[in-house]
């Protein structure tokens, strides 16, 4: 009986402060209005951004014929001489996973992860694994293409690598699908020699960003829209990122740090670090 | 009217019949949050794929990242499949399972950089002539220790391309295998 009487008690208090906010409902302060689409100083800025970007692209370069034949056949060397400095400077063809183990254990090949300079596509025929001397040489020829972006204003875009070390297996099966690979001993073998796609460039890793306060009611659907365009605006203009690309390359040739062969039926640079 | 409240007041007071104790009700099975376990110590998991196709999926941790190799029977040559690690812990409760991530990543493409991706989304594989795909990367945003371990996590192999934009699959369809991540040593 006490229970009950208390729980009335309580019905009753409960009622009595819903009459009373409802008597105050028209008291009470609206909502502040939403923000006003047309004031953002981070969609602004976003406008005047990917304007500036499109055009700094857009003025950029892309390879002539002649820093393109450069790196073609017959001007380029010949295959056999990626195989003789692959054969010099890797290590001797893996059969299996075991001996691959062995080689990144005693540091003779090293894994090939996503850097500020390239991307590591999904590998089909091969394994994310190179030399430390081919390492290196990714690195240095991310800093030149770099170095020319950076000089045109533009985001530092990576570059992507598709193929690197491959396996007698993984060779073979290749070699049926593909004609380039169809013949004898690769220089990917020797974990020496990578491709890079012609045509492919990622977002930068550092994220631009854009100078206005976080407070802005637009700020990070801005930001989002900014990576997006960066992105899509290197699919868009990719031939102008293969020009400062090419001329890295080329510059590399030159300087005897790697040897470079454009394919010509694959959209690849098949690139191998010499010493 | 006026002899309510003391009609209340004196039954608040009356003196009231012993409740004889509650029985308690016997306590549910506890069950761990999806999201709240730490797995430390996991170096490599792998996964057996079932379904309309069939392989096995491999993650070890090495210098930069977690290596997903991945081998796959049953694909299709003329579409890529997207692939994906989910939050879910089983394969019956893969449907409808986000991506494995830390709710503040949206899904986005294999290379995208942090916050544009989840962590679990791995990209695409596609199958050969003979219907066989190979997967091997080495991927800077899956980790194996942490909350957001792929330990005890479900993989799927999609049935269309992951175009890395649309949600909340990348428009990759329905599961074609799947498979539980199981710590190996």
């Amino acid at each position: 009986m006490r229970t009950f009487g208390l729980l009335l008690l309580a019905l009753v208090a409960l009622a009595a402060a819903f009459a009373l906010g409802w008597r105050q409902r028209e008291a009470r302060i609206p909502p502040p209005p939403p923000p006003d689409v047309t004031s953002s100083p981070a969609l602004d800025s976003l406008d005047a951004r990917l304007a500036t970007l499109r055009a700094r692209l857009e003025r950029l370069p892309t390879a002539t014929p002649e820093e393109e034949n450069a790196l073609r056949r017959p001007r380029t060397p010949s295959y056999s001489v990626h195989l003789e400095w692959a054969d010099s400077l890797g290590v001797p063809p893996l059969s299996s996973e075991s001996e691959l183990s062995a080689r990144l254990a005693d540091g003779r090949l090293v894994p090939l992860v996503d850097t500020e300079h390239y991307v590591v596509r999904t590998l089909e025929h091969s394994k994310p694994f190179v030399t430390p001397l081919l390492r290196q040489r990714l690195a240095e020829l991310g800093r030149r293409f770099h170095a020319e972006l950076a000089a045109a204003g533009l985001p530092p875009y990576r570059f992507a690598v598709s193929s690197a070390l491959r396996t007698a297996d993984l060779q073979r099966d290749l070699g049926r699908r593909n004609r380039n690979a169809a013949s004898g001993t690769s220089s990917h073998e020797y974990g020496a020699s990578v491709d890079i796609v012609t045509f492919r460039y990622s977002p930068p890793l550092a994220p631009d960003s854009l100078a206005v306060r976080y407070s802005d009611p637009h700020h990070e659907r801005a930001e989002r829209y900014l990576a997006d365009a960066t992105a899509e605006a290197a699919r868009a203009r990719w031939d102008h990122l293969f020009g400062p690309l090419t001329r890295a390359m080329g510059a590399m040739q030159r300087d005897d740090r790697l040897v470079v062969l454009l394919e010509a039926q694959q959209p690849v640079f098949h690139i191998t670090a010499r010493d | 009217m006026r002899a309510v409240p003391l009609l209340l007041l004196l039954a608040a007071c009356a003196p009231d019949r012993p409740a004889p104790p509650p029985v308690p009700p016997p306590d549910p099975p506890r069950i761990a949050s999806a999201d709240t376990v730490d797995v430390q110590g996991v170096s490599a998991v792998r996964a057996t794929l079932a379904g309309a196709a069939s392989g096995t999926v491999t993650l070890r941790a090495m210098e930069g990242g977690t290596r997903v190799l991945m081998t796959v029977d049953g694909l299709r040559e003329d579409t890529y499949h997207g692939v994906q690690i989910l939050s879910a812990r089983s394969c019956e409760a893969a449907d409808g399972s986000p991506h494995l991530g830390d709710g503040r990543a949206t899904h986005g493409p294999y290379d995208a950089i942090r916050g544009r991706r989840h962590a679990g989304d791995l990209g695409n594989i596609r199958g050969d002539d003979r219907g066989r795909g190979r997967f091997d990367r080495i991927d800077p945003h899956v980790p194996l220790a942490g909350y957001l371990s792929a330990a005890n996590r479900a993989v799927v192999v999609r049935e269309h391309q992951d175009d890395g934009v649309a949600l909340p699959h990348g428009g990759s369809g329905g599961i074609l295998a799947c498979g539980v991540l199981s710590p190996i040593r």
